[in-house]
């Protein structure tokens, strides 16, 4: 495919006039404010629409050579791609922040972590590759030599929330063992984690690492081909259905994180001390929430409830809502207009219904007026009937198979693009000795798989 | 252990989900002449 056609049909994402003015220097291969800006010979951008193009191009001519050298040398060779990639990272935090949405400092984080994450797979070069081999069994006189090979294209498909973080958890562990991979940042936050992948890849063989961004409906390519082995994907419920689905046909492997509504518990002795709370805090409220593993119920103890509450009331009165990149701001705001009108209504809903919501921080005014910030939640006590009620959505439930697929067995709510990836957490524990009865004032959460609609609740039973 | 979770990040189980494994077998000749008695 034509290169121009290629940047124009597969790349482009125009953001404001502020980015450009502030950011648009620099060789991005992307088109910002209007401005194309060229790609290099090394990172090449597919059309997803075209399999050939995608996997035949990049992939498959890399391959041979990538995977036939030792995990050491590829080791060495990504050792090699990283260095320098802090050079840009404040750069990359604020063009993260802006995409996203969240503050500076949470978007400098992720993409630390994606170097971190590198850097902790290249420690394993070593044990990679290493081959054992196993004594005869009874009965059967031969010695196996057991070896590892790569599977070939990884397909590796990240959130909005935590794009850059994300990666660092699959692309360095997939090219370590000698496959190519194909990252698809999310749709509405293409362009850090394309910087990111950017630099890291035109230090690597061509073909090795490639990145591809546009519309969802484009991207079967990299999910359909015959020859992509695996897809790694993070994000919603929905999307990882049609993952599924999709990768079917060629039975390829499809391991999906996806939503979670996971409860904090508290148990009657727990220590709620400030550590604690600050870590509750973090495990509710960060990324404005919009955290798959993030706590959006919380059960309470009756007898220790006062204490988490106002624990958590204490923090959030010092949130400051505001603009990602402003010093001083402590939420962002919610990434899509979606997510922002289904916490509204939820939180109106709760309050109709007479509960006690606590909403804290006030919302910036100026041109933040008509954006996506919403003011931070706690409700207390909420009517079983509600769907903030902790009894109105289920822990999720998660089964492994043989394979490397994982799956969600029940449902929690969700919302477009928010909650992304699973947790599976530990399953409630009682009290030793407890009964069900003593244990029996729970507080809950919030069933807002979205941001900061924390949700605490104090009912008689579980 | 999840894709992004403790754990894979750190240990080889993170290398493991991207290989496939294969095996080749060699005749043992011990093995067999023991398996002949």
């Amino acid at each position: 495919m034509p290169a121009s056609k290629t940047s124009t049909g597969c790349r482009e994402r125009v953001l404001g006039d502020a980015r450009h003015a502030r950011y648009g220097e620099g060789r991005t291969g992307l088109s910002i404010g209007g401005e194309s800006r060229a790609t290099d010979e090394v990172l090449r951008v597919a059309d997803p629409a075209k399999p050939g193009v995608i996997v035949g191009e990049a992939a498959a001519s890399a391959q041979p050579g990538w995977a036939a050298l030792s995990s050491q040398e590829r080791a060495a060779a990504m050792a090699e791609a990283i260095a320098g990639i802090a050079a840009g990272r404040d750069e990359d935090a604020a063009i993260l922040s802006q995409e996203n949405g969240k503050i500076r400092f949470e978007a400098w984080i992720d993409v630390l972590v994606f170097e971190i994450r590198w850097n902790l797979a290249l420690m394993l070069a070593d044990e990679a590759d290493a081959e054992k081999v196993l004594e005869p069994a009874p009965g059967i006189p031969v010695t196996p030599r057991v070896a590892y090979q790569p599977l070939g294209v990884v397909s590796v498909i990240v959130p909005f929330n935590w794009p850059i973080a994300i990666l660092g958890a699959a692309l360095p562990h997939a090219l370590l063992a000698g496959n190519k991979v194909i990252v698809k940042p999310p749709p509405s936050v293409p362009l850090a984690t394309t910087r990111v992948v950017q630099r890291v890849a035109e230090k690597l063989p061509a073909g090795v690492l490639n990145v591809v961004t546009g519309p969802d409906e484009n991207m079967a390519a990299l999910i359909e081909s015959p020859d992509v082995a695996k897809v790694c994907f993070t994000g919603s419920v929905a999307g990882g259905k049609r993952i599924m689905a999709m990768a079917a046909n060629m039975l390829t492997l499809v391991p999906l994180e996806l939503g979670g509504n996971d409860a904090a518990v508290f148990l009657p002795d727990a220590i709620i001390d400030d550590t604690h709370l600050d870590r509750l805090f973090a495990a509710i409220f960060d990324t404005t929430g919009q955290i798959c593993m993030n706590a959006k119920r919380v059960l309470v103890q009756r007898s220790r409830l006062s204490e988490v509450v106002d624990g958590l009331a204490a923090r959030l009165d010092l949130a400051v809502l505001g603009y990602g990149l402003d010093e001083g701001t402590t939420m962002g705001p919610l990434h899509q207009p979606a997510q922002k009108a289904f916490v509204e209504q939820l939180i109106a809903e709760t309050k109709d219904a007479g509960a006690d919501v606590r909403e804290f921080a006030t919302l910036p005014g100026g041109d933040l007026a008509g954006g996506n910030v919403v003011r931070p939640a706690i409700v207390v006590d909420p009517d079983p009937g509600l769907r903030s009620s902790p009894r109105s959505s289920s822990a999720p439930s998660y089964r492994s198979s043989p394979s490397t697929r994982r799956r969600r067995r029940s449902g929690s709510p969700t919302t477009p693009g928010a909650a992304c990836a699973a947790r599976c957490g530990p399953p409630i524990r009682r009290r030793p000795g407890a009964s069900a009865g003593n244990w029996n004032a729970a507080m809950c959460g919030s069933t807002i798989t979205v941001q900061r609609g924390s949700i605490c609740g104090h009912r008689s039973a579980v | 252990m999840k894709q992004s979770g403790f754990g894979r990040e750190q240990g080889i189980e993170g290398i493991r989900a991207f290989q496939d494994t294969r095996s080749i077998a060699t005749i043992d000749p011990d093995a067999l002449a023991a398996m002949a008695h």
